[in-house]
């Protein structure tokens, strides 16, 4: 998140009137709205998800929730748009196709102004993320469909909740995962031949020395 | 969402504005300093106002008609904003030549008989109807105005400066009138519908 440079930092000695501005990379839809009220139109700024159009009174884009950054990435931020399910067909229609809007960009954008509404400095992007869910929800005054974002730090962060059964996912040739299994259930026999499972334990003498005990015998033999 | 026309010859009497540009103020404990930082969205305008009605059979007919044809919040109407029935100028009503990036000036046909402090409504490209005031004397066709148009208005629009009105709905979905010994009371509460 860059901070303000010098001359928008120099505006917040006073009275200050910031735009924030969203991009959604929604395909077919790409949703850009802002805070002003005002059209504004971006470009020339050299950088393409910037560019464009933002419409002042947005009648998608609801609510955006507040950015919080913490050293581990930032909080999901929510995006909510109009959801009114007989209005907003067209949108249903495209959200509702997982591939336009899953893992794609969220952006968020500021600037300030000055009293007199005068851009002070650069436009600071202070967001970007990845849009990875939607819900359609609402109550007697309003309904919305609420996309959650996530940076690329949490997206990546996830637990995959992999484990070493897994593994062959990654290692086709590996076999240890079913090694595992067998020595677990007190089977031996060679698992790269997967022939006839010799038997231990379990039986005469085991002395109900349990798992652990029985694998340590097969180890011994 | 519709507009309603309203019964002819209206009058509104006891009229409130309050126009509400959003910002919140940062004060400090230490020093009692504040700062001012903007918030989303438009400056907006809420007016109150009452009905002047003649008490007759007609116009009570008419006006209970028209606060039914509103349904609450749902359609929008023009509410006038002089008290008067006289026209704000005399002369006929200028026409847009182009208006500044940030809204807040705006350059017309003519500005003769236009002064400071005087309601402008100009329709806009979306289909709302902008009320503004003019926030100076008008330097030559260059006209000040308070608060900005959100959006640029198509060259040659006339802005309605000889009875400016608001396109507003009202706030609340109980609106209705009183009656008593056959006089009405229509009052109304309500927002400028964007």
């Amino acid at each position: 998140m860059p901070r303000p440079d010098a001359t928008a930092s120099a505006a917040l000695d006073n009275n200050i009137f910031p735009i924030h501005f969203c991009f959604l990379d929604i395909v077919g839809d790409p949703t850009r709205a802002n805070t002003s009220g005002m059209q504004q139109v971006i470009s020339g700024s050299g950088k393409p998800d910037l560019d464009g159009t933002y419409l002042g009174v947005p009648s998608k884009l609801a609510s955006v929730s507040p950015v919080k950054v913490t050293d581990r990435g930032t909080d999901t931020v929510t995006a909510r748009l109009s959801g009114i399910i007989a209005i907003d067909s067209a949108s249903m229609t495209i959200l509702g196709n997982r591939a336009n809007w899953k893992g794609r960009k969220a952006r968020l954008w500021r600037l300030i102004r000055d009293s007199n509404r005068t851009q002070q400095g650069g436009i600071q992007h202070y967001y970007t993320g990845y849009m990875v869910n939607l819900t359609h929800g609402g109550d007697g005054s309003h309904q919305f469909m609420e996309i959650t974002i996530e940076n690329y730090i949490a997206a990546l962060a996830a637990p995959a909740f992999a484990t070493l059964q897994d593994q062959a996912d990654f290692d086709p040739g590996d076999l240890s995962p079913r090694a595992s299994v067998a020595l677990a259930n007190g089977v031996g026999g060679n698992p790269l031949t997967a022939n006839t499972p010799v038997v231990v334990g379990g039986g005469v003498g085991d002395g109900g020395r349990g798992l652990v005990g029985r694998i340590i015998a097969d180890q011994l033999k | 969402m519709a507009i309603i026309p309203v019964p002819a010859g209206a009058e509104f009497t006891n009229l409130v504005f309050e126009p509400d540009f959003p910002a919140q103020v940062n004060r400090t404990e230490w020093a009692r300093g504040r700062k001012v930082v903007g918030l989303p969205g438009l400056p907006k305008w809420f007016i109150k106002g009452v009905l002047k009605l003649q008490s007759t059979e007609t116009s009570i007919r008419l006006w209970r008609s028209f606060k039914m044809k509103l349904r609450g919040v749902e359609n929008t109407f023009k509410i006038p904003v002089l008290t008067g029935s006289a026209a704000q100028i005399p002369s006929a009503n200028p026409t847009v030549v182009s208006v500044s990036a940030n809204g807040l000036f705006v350059v017309v046909s003519s500005a003769a008989n236009l002064k400071e402090g005087m309601y402008g409504t100009v329709a806009l490209p979306s289909g709302h109807h902008r009320l503004f005031v003019l926030s100076a004397d008008p330097i030559s066709t260059l006209l000040s105005i308070q608060p900005e148009l959100p959006e640029t208005p198509t060259a040659g629009t006339a802005i309605e400066f000889r009875a400016p009105y608001a396109l507003v709905a009202q706030i609340e979905t109980r609106g209705g009138w009183e009656d008593s010994d056959g006089n009405a009371f229509f009052a109304f509460d309500t927002e400028e519908a964007y």
